[in-house]
């Protein structure tokens, strides 16, 4: 590899590129700031409900998923072709490995963890596309602001009160970006305005697994549907996990008391799988944009390795965020009275 | 939480959309993909069985064809080598009868020579007689021809015992 010619002059050029690139367009990582954000800017609002770009990506990864759901099962034949073939490989390999994970119980979970790890991996993906995140447009917010329009900047003539349209879209791409944010910086500052509060890059398609509400929502169903599938296996049996007052209230005080706070542990390490759920996917995602920005901006050359890493980033993430769940359902199915009479019993 | 960007309808649109895609997916994917999947495993098993079936079938087939291809084998054999054993004895037969006759016309012809030597010895005997006593007649000049002289050469002959010289 190292004796490649072709690969050294590429390699040599992007260097170049970078260089030249930051020789004329000398941009800070300042204005990243404005370009990112932990939650997500509305874009527009349909009747009440804000649409922010992680909620328009959403619905893109709806679009492609239930189209490639369509297209793959159209017409099943026994000797499967094209994207039928694709989805059974897809749909075979994660059999394999929810049925090595959940025993044979995988069946039972097999919608909900399928599910799960197709959607986030979709979404990680949508995320990756060149563009996403780095395509949009400059918002201010319409509070403290007042030369706005329709929600969106103008650069506009002091004099005629118009907005210029090429002010207000802006290609992310580096230096177009920060030349018009600078200049609508300056413009604020000179206005006696503190523009940075309140100006931000919106893109128009950002992976919706960075927003909060999509992790937060798949794991709200994750560990909602522990539950039910443990009542569903248990009983109300399944609740003595949580609060066994069972040797309490025969009278033995020392282990009954031991017994309700492993209960207590118990159920506040199940409350928290909600958040260790939401904070992995939606940290993890998150930070592997911000990084990608950061060094976009750094230098020209140094997002590709990021990139790489991010790329391996999106599918483990789906891939723990299934495999969690599915293992959280066995336990939940497979365990027996939590420390109750059962348990003692084994023992 | 706010700061996070945590916002009910927001999630509850994630919510929604999470659960129309778990429907979607569960009615044209999971579902129909799975039973494809069962199906064809069946299949193939059941092929498989079926080829196993077959072969094993051939096998047993190809046994029986060697078996019986052994047996003609095996009786041609037997043919061949009791025809040869018939056929020696036929010869060891012939051979005998051949011999038997070669023999008998041997014999025969033995006896008729002895009988014509015989014969001839008895002939000659008679003629030696006859002439003798015409020699003797000769000499003597009487007539010797009676029983009497007859009777002396007679006994002379059998004293020389001219037949035992020639054979019996």
């Amino acid at each position: 590899m190292l004796k490649n010619p072709k690969l050294w002059i590429a390699i040599i050029a992007l260097i170049a590129v970078g260089v030249v690139i930051k020789i004329f367009f000398p941009f800070t990582t300042e204005a990243v700031r404005a370009s990112v954000a932990v939650a997500p800017e509305v874009i527009f609002e349909i009747g009440s409900f804000p649409v922010t770009p992680t909620i328009l990506t959403m619905v893109l990864v709806f679009i492609l998923l239930v189209g490639f759901a369509f297209i793959s099962t159209r017409k099943m034949e026994m000797v499967p072709g094209g994207m039928q073939n694709l989805m059974e490989t897809i749909i075979e390999q994660m059999v394999g490995l929810f049925e090595s994970i959940a025993g044979p119980m995988w069946a039972k979970f097999f919608s909900i963890t399928a599910t799960i790890f197709l959607l986030v991996i979709f979404s990680n993906y949508l995320g990756l596309i060149p563009g996403a995140g780095s395509i949009g447009f400059i918002k201010v917010s319409s509070e403290t602001h007042t030369d706005i329009k329709d929600g969106q900047v103008c650069f506009q003539d002091q004099e005629t009160h118009e907005c210029e349209p090429s002010g207000i879209f802006v290609l992310a791409d580096a230096p177009a970006f920060i030349d018009t944010y600078e200049l609508y910086y300056k413009s604020q500052i000179e206005k006696g305005i503190e523009a940075e509060q309140h100006a931000a890059f919106v893109p128009i398609l950002r992976a919706p697994s960075s927003d909060i509400n999509m992790p937060l929502a798949l794991a709200l169903v994750s560990v909602f549907m522990t539950q039910v599938y443990g009542m569903q296996k248990q009983g109300l049996k399944y609740w003595t996990r949580f609060f066994s007052f069972g040797r309490l209230l025969k009278g033995d005080i020392a282990f009954g008391l031991i017994d309700v706070f492993v209960g207590l542990v118990e159920l506040i390490s199940e409350i928290f799988k909600i958040v260790s759920f939401t904070f992995r996917l939606f940290g993890n995602i998150f930070a592997g944009e911000v990084i990608l920005l950061i060094m976009a901006f750094l230098f020209a050359l140094l997002p590709l390795p990021f990139y790489g890493l991010e790329f391996f980033v999106a599918f483990i993430q789906a891939f723990v965020f299934a495999v969690l769940t599915a293992a959280f359902m066995r336990i939940a199915t497979a365990e027996h009275g939590g420390g109750g009479h059962e348990g003692e019993a084994q023992h | 939480m706010e700061k996070l960007g945590v916002n009910v309808s927001w999630l509850l649109a994630q919510l929604i959309n999470f659960i129309l895609i778990l429907v979607i997916l569960r009615l044209l994917v999971y579902k129909p993909v799975l039973n494809m999947l069962a199906t064809r495993k069946q299949k193939i098993q059941e092929s498989l069985e079926y080829a196993d079936k077959v072969k094993a079938d051939a096998a047993l087939q190809q046994k029986d064809f060697e078996r019986k291809l052994d047996d003609a084998r095996r009786e041609a054999q037997s043919t061949a080598a009791s025809a040869q054993v018939a056929a020696e004895k036929e010869r060891q037969r012939i051979l005998a009868e051949a011999q038997e006759e070669a023999q008998k016309i041997k014999e025969a012809a033995r006896g008729e020579l002895d009988y014509e030597r015989k014969q001839m010895v008895s002939e000659l005997r008679q003629q030696v007689i006859d002439l003798s006593l015409l020699g003797a007649q000769r000499v003597i000049g009487a007539n010797l021809d009676d029983k009497k002289s007859r009777q002396l050469v007679e006994n002379f002959l059998n004293e020389v015992d001219f037949g035992a010289k020639a054979g019996a």
